[in-house]
């Protein structure tokens, strides 16, 4: 079946015949649309996941073995654009990464699948992996949710700060689309937000998962839009939306002392 | 080394990064595992094996004929698990009449509300008489992706004392994927039948069996978990359930 460019996704060259006109049929895959109160999350966008400098995949995981390569940096232009307009309307901004003790007890499960996992508590030049990378460093009013496994949610208050900010949708970015990003959306369905996935704010090391998680996510769980979609979005929203409810950034003594 | 099913769909950088980056070895099987048979039931199998385009006319979830050629593969593992004394956990959906939990379901699919056009009084959620329940094994009712998510599967397996899940069932890039992840970050051992898993669409199918090899589980053939069943001790769960109400057992003795 010939798909007209207009409505051509990048998922589509990876799926068989039959499995386009399943998704067409089965009434998968509809606009879910955004949410009234959404929240950014920017999944795992660490040195671990994107390397410390842009360069080609192949290259890069020798380094770290975790690494996406050169589509990383891509995409971290997007979500730095993405942060900045959440945090220009004062929408929250929420951030994971990795937390692992020093002698790695706590890895677990992950040891058990892949060969080099003792390398992440070995990362070049004493560079920490579960660092966020510079130019997405966490400003003092943005989240920061330190995580184990794929989700965001597992193990941790993800759940409490979103009712706590009283959220109803969430922008999702980061990495790796087939792993911690697809086991959070999973999640957060389950918890019934509103759930976008921003199709390039997204990366993975390998191409063919990133399609068809980014394909199972639209079908099923979320809107995968481009990040120019979700930037309209956030413009049209009203100011002031979670006023009284966002961190305030310093510590609490200190407004009141600075006030006096 | 052997094809694998996803290898088709992946691409040639894709096939180096995976070698390169340490993904995909054994994770090997645990010593106290169940077997786990994910939405065995008629909204996902259809009510009788036909092709897939035929069977998501009546049931909008139909996985269609290769549905119930996974379900013989399953049928031959829970007979292998029940022999051995192993237990096996069901999961399958519930809804209220009304549909109000249905939640973020109904915002991603066009058909969620529809009634299914099939025989009446076939429930969609039953699992499929090939694979009935019997009364000593354990069935999940879930409303979400994962059979962990809002269930007491985690209290059940920590119960029963188990180290590892054999996962069965569907979707494979659905429940079952969710139902993996939960498993994995519980630090549990998993391992897939691929015999036993299936989907509506071949390629989610063989992606995700690839990134759960990869990264979570070991994706391996029946007749493998088949021998490891049969080479495991006997009665190494001394608490399944009985399958008899107290009442009932009092009145036999």
């Amino acid at each position: 079946m010939e798909i007209p460019a207009m409505t051509r996704r990048l998922w589509d060259d990876y799926l068989t015949d039959r499995d386009r006109e399943v998704f067409r049929q089965s009434g998968f895959g509809a606009t879910a649309g955004f949410g009234e109160r959404p929240a950014l999350m920017i999944i795992d966008v660490s040195y671990g996941f994107a390397g410390d400098r842009p360069e080609p995949i192949l290259q890069s995981i020798k380094r770290w073995s975790n690494s996406c390569g050169a589509e990383s940096w891509d995409a971290i232009a997007v979500i730095a654009d993405l942060a900045d307009a959440f945090r220009a309307k004062e929408l929250p901004v929420l951030y994971t990464t990795g937390e692992i003790r020093p002698d790695g007890w706590d890895i677990g499960s992950w040891a058990w699948k892949n060969g080099r996992t003792g390398e992440q508590t070995r990362p070049p030049a004493g560079m920490d992996p579960n660092q966020i990378v510079p130019a997405l460093a966490p400003q003092p009013r943005d989240i920061v949710v330190t995580k184990q496994k794929p989700s965001a949610f597992f193990g941790t208050p993800m759940s409490s700060y979103l009712n706590l900010l009283g959220c109803d949708s969430i922008v999702v970015t980061g990495t790796t689309t087939s792993g911690c990003v697809r086991a959070s959306v999973i999640d957060a369905f389950s918890e019934n937000y509103r759930l976008t996935v921003v199709e390039d704010g997204c990366f993975d090391r390998s191409q063919a998962s990133h399609a068809i998680n980014l394909c199972d996510m639209h079908a099923k769980y979320a809107d995968v839009v481009p990040a120019t979609e979700v930037l309209s979005y956030v413009d049209g929203l009203p100011e002031g939306l979670f006023a009284g409810r966002l961190p305030a950034g310093t510590p609490a003594g200190a407004a009141a002392a600075a006030a006096q | 080394m052997t094809e694998r099913i996803w290898d088709a769909f992946l691409t040639e950088r894709d096939k180096a990064v995976f070698a390169a980056s340490g993904y995909g070895a054994r994770g090997g099987f645990g010593a106290r595992p169940a077997l786990l048979v994910v939405d065995v039931n008629y909204a996902f199998c259809g009510d009788k094996p036909e092709p897939i385009l035929d069977s998501i006319k009546r049931w909008r979830n139909s996985c269609g004929e290769e549905s119930y050629v996974a379900v013989a593969s399953i049928a031959r593992a829970i007979a292998a698990a029940r022999a051995k004394g192993l237990p096996v956990i069901y999961t399958t959906g519930i809804r209220r009449p009304d549909q109000w939990d249905s939640g973020s379901w109904s915002w991603k699919n066009d058909r969620s509300l529809e009634k299914p056009k099939a025989p009446p009084g076939i429930d969609g959620n039953a699992i499929v008489p090939e694979i009935a329940p019997e009364p000593q094994d354990i069935v999940v009712r879930k409303q979400k992706p994962s059979g962990f998510h809002g269930t007491p599967l985690s209290s059940y397996l920590n119960l029963l004392g188990c180290d590892s899940v054999l996962v069965t069932g569907t979707t494979t890039s659905g429940c079952v994927r969710a139902t993996v992840i939960d498993a994995f970050s519980e630090n549990y051992r998993v391992a897939l039948i691929e015999e036993g898993c299936f989907d509506r669409s071949q390629a989610s199918h063989a992606i995700n069996l690839c990134d759960m090899n990869a990264k979570y589980a070991d994706v391996v053939p029946e007749a493998e978990v088949l021998a490891y069943i049969d080479g495991l001790p006997d009665g190494l769960f001394a608490n399944l359930p009985s399958g008899v109400a107290p009442e009932d057992r009092q009145a036999a003795e």
